[in-house]
């Protein structure tokens, strides 16, 4: 099956990092996101194959994938995921010797 | 001896040359919205017609389906929703994508739209009596 690697949006906000992909026709079930060591791999499968083909302009079987390297600065156990309309976001929470502190004065 | 053009000439040189350019550009222009709005046709047991188009992230309200001379026209607006973070790497689409493709003898008042895990189907019947079943005699 041929390998489709999702276009992907990468965001850094005060307290997290957040990862957007675009990923049409992934549905909850077949999407897979793990951590080993310092690499998020996601996959999903997808089917869009009608019965019969008529004309076709894109792969109608395929898989997703993407690798990510992932910093030290962030807590992997905390690590988020939502599919919502084919788009997959993945928030990675920065650890919290990296998120920024405010030092009060006194 | 020089042998000068005539000035019409050169202007009909000329403007064969921005011709050229124009399609040239306009075909690119076209295959990369192709590649950003792709299009899958099936049909199905019933002889059903299905567009399937993957677009992910659009909002419904945004998207827009007609049907006109004998043309299926797709409009989809995507977004992003995004403030206040600080972009490290951006390679996903925004903006306005739209797609004809030509269907004929379609049933217009059969037309339905679905929009659902990104993928966009519109599925229509074909019209009544143009599938015949001949007898072999």
């Amino acid at each position: 099956m041929r390998t489709i690697l999702p276009l992907t949006d990468i965001f850094e906000r005060e307290n997290d990092y957040v990862l957007i992909s675009d990923v049409p026709g992934a549905k909850k079930e077949g999407l897979t996101i793990d951590v080993d060591k310092n690499i998020l791999t996601f996959k999903a499968e997808v089917d869009l194959n009608g019965k019969k083909t008529i004309y076709k302009e894109f792969e109608d079987k395929f898989v997703y994938e993407r690798s990510f390297r992932l910093g030290n600065d962030i807590n992997k156990d905390k690590i988020k995921a939502k599919l919502e309309n084919g788009v997959l976001a993945i928030v990675l929470p920065k650890s919290e010797e990296a998120k920024p502190k405010k030092i009060k004065i006194e | 001896m020089w042998l000068i053009p005539d000035v019409k000439v050169i202007e009909k040189e000329l403007n064969n040359l921005y011709n050229e350019m124009d399609s040239f550009l306009e075909n690119k222009i076209r295959e990369y919205s192709i590649s950003l709005l792709p299009v899958n046709v099936y049909e199905d047991d019933n002889n059903d017609v299905k567009v399937v188009v993957p677009i992910s992230g659009v909002d419904k309200n945004k998207i827009n389906v007609e049907y006109k001379n004998n043309s299926l026209y797709i409009g989809v607006e995507k977004t992003k929703d995004v403030k206040d973070c600080k972009l490290l790497r951006e390679e996903r689409f925004e903006g306005k994508l739209e797609r004809i493709i030509e269907l004929k003898d379609i049933d217009p008042d059969t037309i339905k739209a679905n929009y659902e895990n990104g993928v966009l189907t519109i599925t229509m019947k074909k019209k009544e009596g143009l599938v015949k079943k001949i007898a072999i005699e």
